[in-house]
């Protein structure tokens, strides 16, 4: 096949070739686990078939043969002849792999490259067989350039044998006679000459005709024949000496007796066997659909995107516009092109099993290789997405499964002695999720141990034990994903091909995705991945800093928040670093000209009055953090444009845009920009300050520090605080002996550590206390810092009022002050909680407080008697129990968790086995509140949970829990 | 006789690659209007909205086979006597009688080259 469009021709074979490669890979892995299903066994033969029949054309000789004896493996098996053992299913798998080597090569360079395949076609062929090669006139080696092929092949001798016969009937005017037989008479000659030409044993073309002399043909009707013959085969524009060659084999050197008892022509034919009947696949009713080249598809992209670019522009000039003509039109227009947007990405969309073809192939392969039973489920396989996405993730993906087989699943023998099911199964999931695709790759296997990931963390010095300390498990399994990181004890050819995970969660979030990998130790492990469904248009918020416009993707936007001078909460400062409370959660802040070094303007100032400025809320992973920019435009379908070669270092900018009014926009990549906030110091101080955001290790705590009077810094527990102020002390008004604030609408009584709030002037900060509808703000002259401070604190008593103890916090001696003195000095029913009373209960209720941690007991001590509770404090649980043998009846016991000797769970589960005591609710104090913590708890006796940093969550509680208590007591009674 | 270059071919087959060599070849040959279809369910559909003057189909097809296509076609009166040329990379003499018996008017075995289909085709069309 010689023709120009030849490489069009192959490039499409391959094309095609490949996807069918795709799916035989996972067939074949099914055809083992489902060994008689006729169906899948009729599709696998067939594709191979095609690809032999195929390869024929285009002078493919190896693809061919091995494509041969690979369907011969298969029709054998299709026939009965040969069951589905792994040992078939790999060597077919062997054959696969050959084909898909022999096509890269042919995709790189255009040929077959040389080689042999006779060590795979002979092990296939001793499977297929068993007995002798398959029928002999289909070609199993044909060399180019022999006389068989020049002779056309198996095609081209038939051919010439049909046009020979069709011929001689002709001519010897037996049509009549001989017309039955001339289809048998036909297929013995070609066979026979396949037979001479390839020297396989066989029924010789001599044999033939010596059959036919034997049967009463005459010499003239054989040499007719004869003639004929050389006809067709010059006909077939066979060459004069290869049809002289041809016509030699028509008779043998050595003359040949008519002896040899030939079997009858039909033997070569055997025509009368029946039709094998074709198998059929169950008729799936498949959509109409055509196949476009790529590039016109991308072409069209390109296109549909500028479009959508003109219109966005056609709609700004139009805003501008008021009343116009052109509205309506334009507005259909503006929906038209949205709607074709939708259809050409649509177009773009493929479903996700695409990525997934090879995994079970993967999955089975290294199951036979590492001993081990793994079951592939693979969930949502048709969920779209688009194909760049596509490609971006079948790497990471194909990486997470092998990761999953080799390290997740145990073997056979482990998964046994630990109480599993011997077979591991790996869970693969895509779904659709709001403008996301969540893929989740997961195993049943041993999990990745939290030991190990400390260990290597520690021995990699990509953190610190204590740093370590202070993390929750799941932040530490977040480790694995940083460079270098691995924990396959020693490197298996499986796992170990230096990719790490840390190229993984890049090549994820390159794509704008996110990736989380969650572990329990001896359950299994599980990665989330989200990703975006497709880059090339994308919804963005337009945003101005410093006069400059940028893009911000809508996907990582959260919130907004406008922040004017006349909000009641305005930007605080930690360290210097700008941070805002959102709600209950401390949001570090960068601003967008500080990061890109742009000059400050006042535009926003001059819009919205000084002070006032937006911060866009955003998140990347579980990582929320707040972007400082001047003004904010409206949403807006940009088209993603790549970044300029000499800008695409800088990490804040993922693409570029063209706006509406035609200004060329940079996008900012929410992912860099996170990089830059969590580079600023201040984000740790601002994480550790967020009770909601970190758990803590044993005995720490968030302290904020502060300088207010003469003396050394003074400090208070940062959850007890709500908000932090700043506010002009001359507006502040006198109210008898006491000095308020309007603020949020009420007033605010103020106090000061050392001397009258009044007496100073000018702003100052303003540490606020709210319950309820109260609220103190406590003046301080400078706030220093957020701290994590440990909490064995060496508590100098409370001797003095007003003072807890002094420990030493950042290495200067610190005041912790007695918040509860003041807010009681401010408002003697400060922490009156509103405790069911209404039963005129007027003996107070007895509480054991059990708290190892000086700090803790001075902390809440006086708070629980302030609420009116008479407490006994016990400084460990063996105290515990001996107070409650002495002293008897409690009415509830409040005691940490974490405790020297005795810890609480210990505690709640004695104290529930004794008779006396069990009736008594038992409230868990932690500064661990994870889930996990509180089930534990609560398996273990614990009525509720508490936080110890939360003063109010504990009186709430105990007020819950007694008068629950009460009400159960007289139901009972 | 002589045959018509212009007449309506259809070609069937599942494999894209063989639907372009084939088309190819008719080319070569002179041929030049050429639909093609990819299953036998689908070339039974063109079959029935469009008049042919010959069909190429491949025997090894799904979810139609050319052979269950080729007994449709001649059990339909309107299609019975339209020349039916199979293609089959099996030279598997009882498939080629079995599409014999069904009424093919004659078969084809891959691979081949323009000569050998023009020939084949002679056989089937008359002159050309």
């Amino acid at each position: 096949m010689g023709h120009a469009d030849m490489d069009d021709l192959l490039k499409e074979f391959l094309a095609e070739t490949r996807e069918a490669l795709d799916v035989l890979d996972s067939e074949l892995v099914e055809l083992e686990q489902r060994p008689g299903d006729p169906a899948l066994l009729g599709s696998i033969f067939r594709i191979m078939h095609t690809i032999k029949g195929t390869c024929g054309f285009l002078g493919l000789p190896r693809l061919e043969t091995v494509a041969h004896a690979a369907e011969d493996v298969l029709g054998r098996v299709r026939d009965g002849g040969l069951e589905v053992s792994p040992e078939v299913v790999s060597l077919v798998l062997a054959a696969l792999d050959r084909i898909k080597e022999l096509v890269a090569d042919l995709g790189a360079s255009g040929s077959e490259p040389a080689g042999s395949d006779d060590e795979l076609t002979s092990a296939l062929r001793v499977l297929a067989s068993g007995e002798a090669p398959p029928v002999a006139s289909e070609a199993p080696a044909v060399r180019p350039g022999t006389l068989y092929e020049r002779a056309g092949g198996a095609s081209g001798i038939d051919t010439a044998c049909e046009i020979a016969c069709a011929a001689f009937l002709e001519k010897v005017a037996q049509g009549d006679a001989l017309a039955p037989d001339m289809l048998r008479l036909q297929f013995a000659l070609a066979g026979g000459f396949a037979v001479a030409l390839q020297k396989t044993p066989g029924i010789d073309i001599a044999d033939v005709l010596t059959c036919l002399a034997d049967n009463g043909w005459t010499e003239s009707d054989i040499g007719t024949l004869r003639g004929e013959i050389g006809k067709a085969f010059a006909s077939l524009a066979v060459n004069a000496e290869d049809v002289t060659a041809l016509l030699g084999l028509l008779s043998r050197e050595e003359p040949k007796p008519a002896a040899a008892p030939a079997p009858a022509a039909p033997k070569a034919g055997r025509p009368e066997t029946a039709p094998p009947a074709e198998r059929r696949d169950a008729a799936a009713g498949q959509a109409e659909t055509l196949r476009v080249n790529i590039n016109v598809l991308e072409d069209l992209m390109t296109m549909v995107s500028e479009l959508v670019l003109t219109r966005n522009q056609l709609l700004q000039i139009l805003r501008g516009c008021g009343d116009s003509p052109f509205g309506p039109p334009l507005q259909r227009l503006n929906q038209v092109t949205t709607e074709l947007q939708e259809s050409v990405m649509m177009t773009r969309m493929q479903p996700i099993g695409n990525a997934w073809g090879k995994l079970p192939r993967l999955v089975r392969d290294l199951t036979q290789e590492l001993d081990k039973k793994i079951e592939l489920i693979m969930l949502g396989a048709d969920t779209e997405l688009d194909r760049q996405i596509l490609e971006s993730i079948r790497d990471p993906l194909t990486h997470m499964v092998r990761n999953s087989a080799d390290h997740g699943i145990e073997t056979v023998g482990e998964r046994l002695a630990a109480g599993k099911p011997e077979h591991g199964t790996i869970e693969l999931s895509a779904r659709h999720e709001g403008g996301h695709i969540v893929v989740q790759v997961s195993d049943n296997g041993r999990g990745l141990p939290t030991a190990r990931i400390r260990e290597k963390v520690v021995a990699n010095g990509l953190a610190t034990e204590s740093q370590l300390e202070t993390m929750t498990e799941q932040q530490i399994q977040q480790f694995i994903f940083r460079p270098g990181f691995s924990t396959a004890a020693a490197v298996t050819s499986v796992s170990g091909r230096g990719v790490g995970m840390d190229v993984v969660r890049s090549n994820i979030e390159k794509i704008g995705g996110i990736i989380e990998f969650q572990s329990t130790e001896g359950a299994g492990s599980r990665f989330v991945i989200k990703i975006p469904l497709t880059l090339a248009i994308v919804s963005a918020l337009i945003v101005e800093c410093a006069g400059e416009r940028f893009a911000m993707p809508q996907n990582s936007v959260i919130e907004l928040v406008r922040i004017s001078h006349t909000s009641e909460k305005g930007l605080e400062s930690i360290n210097g670093r700008p941070v805002y409370r959102l709600r209950d959660r401390l949001l570090p802040l960068v601003s967008l000209a500080e990061i890109l070094d742009l000059p400050r303007t006042d535009a926003a100032e001059e819009e919205d009055g000084p002070g006032s400025t937006y911060v866009v809320v955003s998140q990347v992973g579980a990582f929320v953090f707040g972007i400082i920019v001047d003004k904010v435009f409206d949403t807006e379908e940009i088209v993603v444009k790549p970044v300029s070669r000499t800008i695409r270092h800088i990490p804040s900018f993922s693409g570029t845009t063209i706006l509406g009014d035609g200004r060329v926009i940079m996008i900012l990549d929410p992912n860099g920009l996170a990089t830059a906030v969590s580079a600023a110091p201040h984000v740790e101080a601002t994480q550790q300050a967020d009770g909601s955001h970190q758990v803590r290790g044993r005995d720490a705590v968030s302290m904020l520090v502060f300088q207010t009077g003469d003396g050394g810094p003074k400090a208070v527990p940062l959850s007890l605080v709500a908000r932090l102020e700043e506010a002009d002390l001359s507006t502040a008004e006198q109210a008898g002996a006491r000095t308020v604030l309007q603020y949020r609408g009420g007033l605010m009584p103020l106090i000061g550590l050392d001397s009258q709030p009044a007496a100073r002037s000018g702003k100052h900060p303003i540490l606020v206390f709210v319950d309820g509808h109260r609220m103190l703000g406590l003046v301080v002259d400078r706030v220093i810092d957020i701290i994590e401070a440990p909490l064995d604190l060496q508590l100098a008593g409370g001797s003095r009022p007003g003072i807890l103890g002094s420990a030493i916090i950042a290495g200067a001696t610190t005041d912790v002050i007695d918040t509860v003195h003041y807010l009681r000095q401010s408002d003697p029913d400060w922490f009156s909680v509103e405790t069911e009373k209404a039963f005129g209960e007027e003996d107070s209720r007895n509480v054991l407080l059990v708290e190892d941690s000086a700090f803790f007991r001075n902390l809440l001590m006086p708070m629980l008697t302030l609420a009116g509770y008479h407490v006994t404090v016990a400084e460990h649980g063996e105290a515990a129990i001996e107070i409650c043998k002495d002293h008897g009846r409690f009415d509830i016991i409040v005691s940490d968790i974490e405790m020297p000797g005795l810890s609480g769970f210990d505690l709640a589960r004695m104290l529930k086995s004794d008779a006396q005591m069990k009736g008594v609710p038992i409230i868990a104090l932690s500064s661990h509140a994870n889930p996990k913590d509180i089930e534990r708890g609560m398996s273990a006796g614990f009525t509720d949970y508490v936080t110890k940093l939360d003063p109010k969550a504990l009186l709430s509680v105990l007020s819950r829990v007694l008068s629950s208590d009460e009400s159960a007591t007289e139901i009972a009674a | 006789m002589a045959v018509d270059l212009k007449m309506p071919i259809l070609i069937v087959d599942d494999y894209r690659t063989m639907l372009r060599i084939v088309r190819n070849l008719l080319n070569k040959i002179g041929f030049t209007d050429i639909d093609e279809a990819t299953d036998g369910k689908d070339a039974l559909e063109k079959l029935r909205k469009r008049t042919y003057g010959l069909v190429i189909s491949d025997w090894n097809m799904q979810p139609m086979t050319g052979y269950e296509l080729l007994k449709e076609v001649r059990g339909d009166a309107a299609l019975s006597s339209l020349p039916f040329v199979m293609v089959t990379a099996e030279s598997k003499a009882e498939n080629v009688v079995a599409a014999r018996q069904a009424g093919v008017n004659n078969y084809i075995i891959k691979p081949f080259s323009a000569e050998i289909l023009k020939a084949k085709l002679k056989t089937v069309l008359g002159d050309f």
